[in-house]
């Protein structure tokens, strides 16, 4: 028995049952030079204990008709196990086998380190992903998120298994939190409620130059992708949900900003959105977009318009109340599928923050006023990255206009 | 199952309903089905039924361009779309206070578009937008090339999205044309599901949502003909690729045959679920040599294919495919699986119709999709058909089709 391991009940009656289990640390832990090692951990420990091998762990959830996740994020690592209600208890105690009984075959380790590899290849097809961690780069520096939670092919061939027991060793000490809405004995009822608003995790803007604001990566394609962006606040801070509502204005639905300036006004691009997601520390704030060489430099001009407009423009009254129904009914929206309701949870619980966040947010929500949402642009906003992919010469035109505008 | 209260409805106006209460869900689920996919595109006209679905957002005779967007999102709601080989659907999800408003929002919105040229220029570019950055992923250029390859001359081999260059030949009134000859009483069904409130057959025959088009207007349904795939094997370079991938596929019976569409979802979870299963463990499990590997039913109303994917590094594409058809082989010669592997088969289909079926869009779109095609209760069924595969007899029949002959392509990265 681990002593570090809070386990939790939560009342919500369904036909499914499921539990997650969220190991604070994660990708965020990896050293530099091998990155993608909590990653590979997290799927070692699903391939051997003490008394199953791989095949039987894998024979018990196929015959309970159960399914089994887990990855390392930035923030942490996720143990996941979801089955009929009716054989929950015939898959309930895997999870806790997998997390203290865990031998690390060396075998399934070498085999781990492949398939990570033949990701990381199978990655490099999505040019977003290559937009993405080219803009993380420029932001990140040295911080944790800069990297790719699954590490780079040089790194995974760093780890050597010597270095993974190690690893696991110091996992085994990591904060640990199980919630499921499959009523057992030794599982307390929820209640914890901790909303921490320190900014302990956030870090200062460093002062960047204008050329290290920029990066380009030249391919031959139909269409230029764009990210523009910067990083903002923990998930904890006081100024999340004015980004959030922001986020909303801009990119939630058909009636957002970006959708109706760059698709329904001008024909410009398919997809367009932003990338916000929760994180402890600085989560990164960014709109993404690909468009068509011709017309490339056309909708960038807009959206720098756009960005500049938003540190100098109050969003409108109305415009605002129709992007606070939106947040709400946003999370309302997200709050369906058991696993979906149960993850979000023990990602707060293991945040140090009240597991009915979400639902008590809706208040705060209420009062953020446009002024509000101005500062905390001009607070995070002011100074964006910019990452573009695509084809040289438009790239080439794209950065003339970008180094006259910021 | 769990999901007990299903309905079946008409309304006098002759739209045909699904009605399928949840009441732990948070949310309602409005979903119009049509039976207007690329399959009922006239061959000058590809691309158009993915297009008029773009354009049905754009207003109506009382909506105009966003207002329908704005006010269900005003509502709480969110809407989307898709457009697939056989039907296209519409829907919104709601909260339940919001229900009554909602549908007559969507209504409207789907049977009477009022398509004005300034609008479908812009949008003409945004669909043509969309082409493009389909072409810049390449395993969905591989996909769409794998397609149009197996299906021969198949409209399941056309594109959805449909090419730039057809794109740019479409008038608004192939638009209007499509719209009347498919959005029609007779080719449409409208699924509910979720937190409905007691009332809902009172509001729906209440409810005052009319045709634009003529109902009188009899349009084709069913495609007569015989059709066979493609079938040997092929290679290909696709530069752009890290991975190679290899790509099989069968042709199996299509939607209307659910009996046997069941027995094949167990056979796909025999070769590819778990570290156990047949092909998994081999490839992945103990010689490592694929990234991943599927096999998915793509199951439409005119056809269907099995269809099987490994993705792996370039120096082990032969080799993988070696062990595939040794597998394979040796399951359709010897039947070279126990009990216990079926019954295991068995449970994980089973679990996965449970899990699909969870939240208000997933029951729409499940009953709606069904209904359409004229299959009611197809969960009333699901235990039926589960129940007869479980016999080894039987799912010999189920094996057999894997002797039949295959396409296979590997594609080189």
């Amino acid at each position: 028995m681990v002593k570090n391991l809070n386990k939790f009940y939560f009342n919500h009656k369904k036909n499914i049952s499921s539990a997650y289990i969220w190991i604070s640390g994660g990708s965020s832990l990896d050293k530099i030079n091998q990155k993608g090692m909590n990653q590979i951990l997290c799927s070692l420990i699903t391939r051997g204990s003490k008394y199953l091998d791989n095949f039987e762990i894998s024979k018990i959830l196929d015959d309970n008709g159960a399914e089994l996740c887990y990855e390392a994020v930035e923030d942490g690592i996720y143990l996941g196990i979801k089955s009929l209600k009716e054989y929950f208890k015939n898959v309930y105690p895997l999870i806790e086998i997998l997390l203290y009984e865990s031998i690390l075959p060396e075998r399934e380790f070498i085999k781990c380190k492949k398939v990570q590899i033949n990701n990381i290849l199978k990655n490099e097809e999505n040019l977003f992903i290559k937009t993405f961690d080219n803009w993380k780069k420029l932001v990140y520096k040295n911080h944790p998120y800069r990297y790719d939670c699954n590490g780079y092919t040089n790194t995974i061939n760093n780890i050597n298994y010597e270095d993974i027991t190690k690893e696991y060793n110091d996992f085994r000490q990591r904060n640990m939190y199980l919630l499921s809405n499959h009523e057992f004995i030794d599982l307390k009822h929820i209640n914890i409620r901790n909303i921490e608003d320190k900014n302990k995790y956030l870090i200062e803007p460093l002062n960047f130059k204008k050329e290290d604001r920029y990066i380009q990566c030249n391919f031959h394609t139909n269409q230029i992708v764009i990210m523009l962006g910067n990083k903002t606040c923990p998930h904890n801070n006081k100024d999340y949900f004015s980004l959030k509502l922001l986020e909303s204005y801009l990119a939630f639905g058909m009636s957002s900003i970006l959708f109706k300036m760059f698709r329904e006004k001008n024909g410009l691009t398919y997809d367009i959105g932003i990338i916000h997601p929760v994180r402890i520390r600085c989560a990164p704030f960014l709109i993404y977009l690909s468009v068509s060489n011709e017309k490339a430099l056309t909708a960038f001009k807009i959206l720098i318009n756009l960005w500049k407009e938003l540190s100098t423009k109050l969003i409108p009254k109305k415009d605002l109340d129709l992007a606070k129904t939106k947040l709400k009914s946003s999370l309302l929206h997200s709050s369906q599928l058991i696993e979906d309701i149960i993850l979000r949870k023990v990602q707060l619980i293991s945040y140090q923050m009240d597991h009915n966040f979400d639902k008590k947010s809706l208040e705060e929500i209420d009062k953020i006023s446009p002024e509000l949402i101005n500062v905390v642009i001009n607070k995070y906003l002011n100074n964006p990255f910019l990452s573009i992919l695509g084809d040289s010469k438009v790239c080439e035109k794209i950065k003339n206009f970008w180094e006259t505008s910021f | 199952m769990y999901i007990k209260k299903v309905k079946y409805w008409n309304h006098s106006n002759k739209t045909k309903f699904v009605l399928v209460e949840d009441k732990n869900s948070p949310l309602i689920s409005i979903d119009i089905w049509c039976k207007a996919g690329i399959s009922f595109e006239r061959k000058d006209n590809e691309g158009v039924a993915h297009f008029l679905e773009h354009m049905i957002f754009k207003g109506s005779n009382k909506l105009d361009p966003g207002e329908f967007d704005y006010k269900i999102e005003s509502l709480g709601g969110s809407s989307n779309a898709s457009t697939g080989y056989d039907d296209s659907h519409y829907y919104v999800l709601i909260p339940p206070e919001n229900f009554e408003e909602s549908f007559l929002l969507l209504t409207n919105l789907v049977l009477n578009p009022d398509i004005n040229i300034n609008e479908f220029e812009l949008e003409q570019n945004v669909v043509i937008e969309e082409i493009k950055q389909q072409n810049d992923q390449p395993e969905e250029l591989l996909y769409n090339y794998f397609l149009k390859r197996v299906w021969k001359n198949h409209f399941y081999g056309k594109s959805i999205l449909g090419r730039e260059e057809y794109i740019n030949q479409i008038k608004v009134f192939d638009l209007i044309n499509f719209h009347r000859e498919r959005y029609l009483p007779d080719n449409i069904c409208i699924a509910l599901a979720g937190n409905l409130p007691d009332n809902t057959l009172k509001i729906l025959e209440n409810a005052n949502f009319s045709y634009k088009n003529n109902l009188n207007h009899q349009s084709k349904n069913n495609h007569n003909f015989n059709y066979s795939i493609r079938t040997g094997r092929e290679r290909v370079f696709f530069r752009k690729l890290k991975l190679s991938r290899l790509i099989m596929a069968w042709q199996v019976p299509a939607s209307k045959d659910q009996k046997s569409i069941i027995g094949l979802e167990i056979l796909a979870s025999l070769l590819v679920d778990g570290r156990n299963s047949k092909l998994g463990k081999p490839l992945k499990e103990e010689q490592s040599l694929v990234e991943s590997i599927y096999l998915d039913l793509n199951t439409g109303e005119f056809g269907s294919l099995m269809i099987l994917e490994a993705c792996c590094l370039n120096k082990n594409l032969n080799l993988v495919e070696e062990i595939i058809n040794d597998v394979l082989k040796n399951l359709v010669d010897f039947e070279s699986y126990s009990r216990d592997e079926l019954k295991k088969a068995h449970k994980i289909v089973k679990s996965n119709y449970y899990f699909n079926l969870e939240t208000a869009s997933q029951q729409s779109s499940y009953f709606g999709n069904h209904f359409l095609w004229g299959r009611k209760y197809p969960i009333k069924d699901l235990e039926k058909n589960l129940k007869f595969w479980d016999n080894k007899k039987n799912f010999k029949n189920i094996i057999k089709l894997l002797a039949n002959k295959k396409y296979t392509l590997l594609a080189h990265g």
